[in-house]
């Protein structure tokens, strides 16, 4: 077993194997840690909206990923959640636009709850009345988040700004597009997409190398050599329509104001990450003047918020909260933009930000879930475990200077509001 | 981990939780307050107040500067309620010393800005500044209105609303908008001095140091106080029948809320017997109500029932389409029945017994997680998690039947859609 280990800022250590079965395998044990936490996920989300099977291309229906996350609980002759039951494991799944993950958290019984997890994503099982019976679940969870505000204020601004890349697809789909799930076609999705050649499993806490392999070998059936065509999404570097609203009942307008960032290739680089999210701090954190004057001016409250949100090739900066007047916030944030086109990040503002960034990364090591997360991420978009602390210490005024100029342009820029009802 | 207790003042614990296995410090520092309608607001607003800054650092874009130097700290104010007392809570959080790039004591310098603000803020005249004042009381009447926003914890507040009108459990934890629109400087100035004189307060050191120092600081600072102790809190009897209350709103989906009233709150002997029995009903995905109203009959996404020992209060909710409330209302009380008539198995009994366990054991491996158990714990007596894990060992099936037969349905809440015009 191929076998490469990582020291981290903290003189931890994260071990990734690659075992024979094809799949790619992170072990960051935690001394004196009594919990664990184990993720178990595929390169597979709401934007991997068609596959090819014999040579052609299927195009799928919207909220399909996350329909089979749900149905893969069940297993042929019992439920995913009812064999965790005697583990005493917390588990769940997630799906999100370019992952799909199952997970535990647990203090007791790692072992058996590790072979529990790997088991039972590997032995899919559906049949026609087992997904008839998901559409009402599934449907009830599509109406949650219909009532949602913050969800819908994200997902109208995915809309407004992407013209055909699938991240403006809701990952839920809607009651109309689920009721042409089959079990067919989750069978065609679980072989395209969950072969152990496009997993990883990433497990933090009071844990061993030794006990991961060991249920590793005794569980994991080889996966055949994959090629995926993840084919590059074309679409525009600027915005489709630069504004959208809806209404709901809320008590205050909600918004979202985007900036689209243009990927080279499937990820930003970590550059550009850790730039990006210098520049959400420097127009979003309680230190910056533009904070303190739209606060002092009645524009935004306590939920005014940024944050670089990214995916395979897709990337924003997010910037959003409750406002009685989003296009007032929009303008000063504008303005604060074109000050620094022209006049650069103030040097020592720079290493306020940096020593701030470096301190909220060191923060991800405190908890196996969030450690368990960072490790998933990283290794789906292509980084080497925790490698984002690297760039923070060799980041320069110029790198996010750069890209304030060249990325955050009202081109690139769209909003998305949802305004109040007036009658509540 | 068994914190070190402290009597540093009177009416003040101080609790010592030596851990060097985080990269961050924490201190917490908690003031308990009867929670009650002519108080509500103006506590409310006193977190929010003071973590805006201190003498040293009147200007609060200065004072955020400076934690961004200091590696992105954080100094926070919150509000919570818990039973019938109010808790206001001040936090800092920062990077352990060890982490620090420059050897600089980071978190000694955190801890004085803490302190600084909770003993030291900016005063005019005696009291708190008009404008910061007027900026916070914007953003509390905001957060006030914004619970709309969020349909299922608005109808979980509704039906606590509806359900112990006239008992302090009914006031929110912001107040009523009344009472914060008559907030003053002077009110608030009071209110502060009276807080810190005689509420009785609960302060958490979490970091690799033994908090010594921290602990030498409080206990100078609060050298003179006389505390006023908090009522104890009222239980009481269910209404028969049931209160039944429905709202409208232009939303998709129902919100289902059933409020109970149990005989046992606080340290009631039977108080783990309860935790156990409503984990057993609803707290996990393989309890009865899962199982049978989402699993089962398809009705819903979650369904969930949570006991509030505080109070003795137990709710539990479900977000459905219309046509199905009225059979997930039965099917739920058919499951509380079943419960009460002791028909569940010893296996369902022990899973739901090792769930709580587990989540126990695991309890001491997150700072934050620890710090919220000793703050909901109250200001002197405490149970560790281990300690309440071994409560919850011994608890026998018996003692499940007795909690459980003391639940009576009070009130029924349900939040459904508007008719739509036009339509039948």
């Amino acid at each position: 077993m191929k076998e490469q280990t990582f020291t981290l800022i903290t003189g931890e250590q994260v071990h990734r194997l690659e075992h024979p079965s094809g799949l790619t395998m992170l072990v960051y044990p935690k001394a004196g840690y009594r919990s664990s936490y184990a993720l178990f996920g595929t390169r597979y989300g709401s934007v991997d909206t068609a596959f090819v099977k014999d040579g052609e291309r299927i195009e799928v229906p919207a909220g399909i990923a996350h329909y089979l996350e749900h149905k893969l609980f069940e297993n042929e002759d019992c439920d995913a959640f009812q064999r965790y039951a005697e583990t005493g494991a917390s588990a769940n799944a997630f799906t999100s636009f370019d992952m799909t993950a199952y997970l535990f958290g647990c203090a007791d019984n790692f072992e058996a709850s590790l072979e529990i997890l790997l088991d039972f994503v590997q032995k899919p099982y559906f049949t026609k009345e087992t997904v008839q019976k998901e559409q009402g679940i599934i449907g009830q969870e599509i109406r949650m988040c219909d009532d949602s505000p913050d969800r819908r204020v994200l997902f109208n601004l995915l809309r407004t700004m992407y013209e055909t890349h699938p991240v403006r697809v809701d990952i839920a789909g809607t009651v109309e597009s689920i009721s042409h799930i089959t079990a067919e076609l989750l069978y065609d999705c679980y072989y395209t997409f969950y072969n152990l050649h496009n997993m990883v499993l990433c497990v933090c806490g009071n844990v061993d190398v030794e006990t991961v392999k060991r249920v590793a070998d005794r569980v994991l059936i080889p996966a055949k050599p994959l090629s995926l065509d993840m084919p590059l999404v074309q679409e525009l570097k600027t915005v489709r329509t630069p504004y959208a609203e809806e209404t709901m009942p809320v008590a205050a307008p909600l918004f979202y104001l985007g900036y689209k960032l243009p990927v080279d290739g499937m990820y930003l680089t970590e550059t550009e990450l850790v730039a990006s999210e210098l520049i959400v701090d420097l127009l979003t954190a309680p230190s910056s003047e533009l904070y303190t004057s739209m606060m002092r001016d009645g524009l935004i409250n306590d939920s005014y918020d940024g944050e670089l949100f990214e995916g395979r090739s897709f990337a924003m900066v997010l910037i959003g909260g409750e406002s009685n007047d989003p296009l007032a916030v929009q303008q000063a944030i504008r303005r604060e933009l074109s000050r620094l086109q022209q006049t650069g990040i103030d040097s020592d503002r720079f290493e306020e930000l940096r020593a701030s960034l470096y301190g909220r990364s060191l923060r991800r090591y405190n908890s196996v879930e969030g450690a368990a997360m960072a490790m998933m991420d990283d290794h789906f978009h292509g980084r080497t475990p925790f490698a984002t602390e690297a760039a923070i210490a060799s980041l320069t005024a110029e790198d996010v200077n750069r890209l304030v100029r060249e990325w955050m342009i009202p081109e690139h820029e769209a909003l998305s509001v949802i305004k109040a009802k007036e009658d509540n | 981990m068994t914190p070190a207790c402290y009597t540093v003042a009177d009416g003040v614990t101080f609790l010592s939780i030596k851990d060097d296995r985080f990269t961050t410090a924490r201190i917490t520092v908690n003031l308990y307050a009867p929670l009650c309608e002519e108080t509500a607001g103006t506590y409310a607003m006193l977190p929010f107040m003071l973590r805006r800054g201190s003498r040293r650092f009147a200007d609060t874009t200065a004072f955020h500067r400076a934690l961004d130097r200091l590696y992105g700290a954080v100094i926070d104010g919150s509000v919570s309620a818990s039973g019938e007392t109010q808790i206001l809570t001040m936090s800092m959080s920062c990077i352990d010393d060890r982490f620090a790039l420059q050897n600089e004591e980071v978190a000694a310098s955190c801890a004085s800005l803490l302190l600084e603000t909770l003993f030291d803020p900016p005063l005019e005249n005696g009291v708190f500044r008009s404008e910061d004042l007027e900026e916070e009381r914007r953003c509390t009447l905001e957060s006030i209105a914004a619970q709309i926003n969020d349909k299922r914890s608005y109808a979980a507040i509704r039906c606590k609303e509806i359900m112990c009108e006239g008992e302090p459990y009914a006031v929110s934890k912001y107040g009523t908008e009344e009472r914060v629109k008559a907030v003053t400087a002077e009110s608030l100035t009071d209110a502060w001095k009276a807080l810190l004189k005689a509420a009785p307060m609960r302060i958490i050191y979490q970091g690799s140091g033994n908090g010594e120092a921290v602990r030498e600081a409080f206990a100078k600072r609060l050298a003179d106080r006389a505390v006023q102790e908090l009522p104890p809190v009222t239980l009481k009897a269910a209404r028969e029948p049931a209160v039944r209350n429905t709202e409208t709103m232009d939303v998709n989906q129902c919100q289902l809320v059933m409020g109970l009233r149990t005989e046992i709150a606080g340290e009631h002997p039977l108080g783990d017997a309860m935790r156990l029995a409503c984990a057993l009903l609803g707290g996990t995905p393989h309890s009865l109500l899962f199982m049978n109203v989402r699993e089962k009959h398809s009705l819903c996404y979650y369904c969930a029932a949570r006991y509030y020992r505080q109070k003795g209060v137990l709710m539990i909710d479900s977000g459905v389409e219309e046509a199905s409330l009225q059979k997930a209302e039965e099917e739920i009380l058919r499951q509380l029945e079943d419960l009460k008539n002791d028909r569940f198995t010893d296996e369902d009994l022990e899973h739901a017994r090792l769930s709580i366990l587990d989540s126990l054991m695991g309890a001491d491996d997150s700072a934050a997680q620890t710090a919220a158990w000793y703050g909901a714990e109250g200001p002197y007596e405490f149970r560790t998690p281990a300690e309440v894990a071994d409560g919850i060992r011994k608890v026998t099936r018996d003692e499940v039947l007795a909690a459980a037969n003391t639940v009576m349905l009070d009130t029924v809440y349900s939040l459904i859609p508007e008719k739509k015009e036009g339509a039948q």
